[in-house]
């Protein structure tokens, strides 16, 4: 994290319990970055591609995505690989939190050039840690900025 | 005739007569006699007789030669009927066979264009079934998928829940106990109440995931490829014997495999799914007070291979016999652990591996399973079914 950028996280999640989980469990562990949510993938992508469609609305921000695989308007792979061809976008940081811990999937994401994959675990104590290791694991790594 | 026989002879009498006279030097004498009445009307005699014979003999021969040549007529009138016959008749028989040829041919065009047909209908009722097989699975997947994500909350919220009732039984700690009604009321609820219901809600959703994971974990099965290999049938079962050995010395349990049992082509992994849940259940469901004693025989049938294993169980009632191969569902009093689940993975895995299994039993007597699959196990179907689960049931439910 820069210290006069720091990371805004963009949360794509439709189930807003999710949602409401992954805000506390990060802010508990103690990252206190923006997090701009959405509930769909199109709202999403109209935020990050911008207005002219490029990303170039974010350069110079270090941005990072959370992203749920399964929303209502399309899958997150289609997100992906709208980033991937972005040449502002491209390296931004990706998260896959869902529930799927199907392993042809997240070969699919990581293929698309997910960094990370996290299951959503069904175990409350488990979820936590998920969710702070990512929020510990958010406020040590570094994240690229937008080009 | 016989006048003339004896002409001749007197003849050749009157001639050896002239000859002797004539050979005697008695030349007048033999002319005399040539010449004379008596050889004279004897020539005239047989001159006569002769032409008398030829008349006759002319005649005859005539008659003759018109019967040779009517014969003749008649056996070439014969022939020619008989030619002309025999050319109707190999006409006939060729049109005939020409004719049978043709309906031989018709037939077994038709025959092959119902077999093509056929094929194409079978090839279509098997599309259409792979098609609702593969929608089943996706089905269940995606079921189990949207299932999972408001059981996340509801773990998750229950957890805030949790943590909130923590934080204000703390803080109600920090208070020098009381003894007014409110406070021993928020006490009670915070100390019991809302830990019980918490703990309710916990378990139910924790079963509630696992279960929603069986189905998971069914529909995975259902998409996993099978990969056909030799397998002795009697080995197989060894090993799946060995895997709840522990279970069954535990229960004095007998476990037999008849001899000889029959070779296999077939997904290993699957076969011992679907006859180590049959042998648990048999375990499982023993009967009150008798050693368990299970029974596994094995015989090919045609293209099947028929597998039978029976126990001597606690057994089903006539009612449940279909039932128990349904998801979730279970026979008999619950006091087993279990989730309902094995034997509706045995019939799927057997319908996938080409077969079925069916169940006869007597209640307390014991229960008889059938499981029957392909002996050699048709693969390419496999593939396609499978490519197009793939494709279908790991596409974006997150």
């Amino acid at each position: 994290m820069t210290a006069v950028q720091p990371v805004r996280i963009i949360m794509v999640e439709d189930d807003e319990g999710h949602a409401r989980l992954i805000e506390k469990n990060i802010r508990r562990a103690g990252v206190t970055n923006e997090i701009v949510p959405f509930p769909d993938g199109s709202s999403a992508l109209a935020y990050l591609l911008g207005e002219d469609g490029t990303g170039a609305a974010h350069a110079g921000r270090p941005l990072l995505l959370l992203l749920d695989l399964n929303l209502p308007d399309m899958t997150g792979l289609t997100i992906l690989e709208r980033l991937r061809v972005s040449p502002h976008l491209r390296r931004m940081m990706v998260i896959v939190l869902t529930t799927t811990d199907d392993p042809a999937e997240i070969h699919r994401c990581y293929d698309l050039g997910a960094n990370v994959y996290v299951t959503k675990p069904m175990q409350y104590e488990a979820f936590v840690n998920a969710i702070r290791q990512l929020g510990l694991f958010l406020s040590v790594v570094t994240v690229p900025e937008v080009p | 005739m016989r006048r003339l026989g004896e002409l001749v002879d007197l003849k050749l009498a009157e001639m050896t007569r002239t000859a002797a006279l004539n050979a005697s030097g008695e030349k007048g004498a033999a002319v005399a006699t040539v010449t004379g009445g008596e050889g004279r009307r004897i020539m005239l005699e047989i001159e006569q007789i002769i032409t008398r014979v030829d008349a006759v003999t002319s005649n005859r021969g005539y008659q003759n030669m018109r019967a040779l040549t009517d014969a003749t007529w008649m056996l070439l009138a014969t022939i020619a009927i008989g030619a002309v016959l025999l050319v109707l008749l190999v006409g006939g028989a060729m049109r005939l066979v020409m004719e049978h040829s043709a309906q031989i041919e018709t037939a077994r065009r038709s025959l092959s264009e119902q077999n093509d047909t056929l094929e194409t209908r079978i090839r279509q009722r098997t599309r259409h079934l792979e098609r609702a097989n593969r929608e089943l699975q996706s089905y269940s997947y995606i079921v189990s998928h949207d299932l999972h994500a408001p059981l996340v909350n509801i773990m998750g919220f229950t957890a805030e829940f949790e943590r909130a009732a923590q934080a204000f039984r703390a803080f109600l700690d920090t208070f020098p106990a009381g003894d007014s009604p409110a406070e021993r009321e928020a006490r009670e609820a915070v100390d019991v109440d809302i830990p019980e219901a918490l703990g309710f809600i916990q378990s139910s959703t924790r079963k509630m995931d696992e279960l929603i994971s069986q189905i998971l974990k069914l529909a995975r099965a259902g998409s996993r490829q099978f990969n056909a290999e030799p397998l002795e049938l009697t080995a197989l079962f060894a090993e799946i014997i060995a895997i709840s050995k522990h279970e069954a010395d535990a229960m004095a349990a007998t476990i037999e495999i008849a001899p000889g049992l029959p070779a296999v082509r077939s997904d290993r992994l699957a076969l011992q799914q679907v006859f180590g849940n049959l042998i648990d259940n048999a375990l499982k469901y023993a009967a009150l007070g008798r050693a368990p004693v299970i029974r596994i025989s094995a015989r090919i049938d045609g293209e099947e291979a028929v597998v039978e294993v029976e126990d001597n169980g606690r057994g089903i009632a006539a009612g449940d016999l279909e039932r128990i191969f349904e998801l979730f569902r279970r026979s008999g009093p619950q006091d087993r652990a279990g989730d309902g689940i094995g034997l509706s993975h045995v019939r799927a895995l057997t319908r996938r591996l080409g077969g079925d299994v069916t169940v006869r039993s007597v209640l307390g007597k014991g229960t008889t399973f059938t499981v029957t699959f392909q002996a050699v196990l048709r693969q390419k179907q496999e593939a396609a079914d499978d490519s197009g689960t793939t494709g279908q049931d790991h596409h974006g439910r997150g």
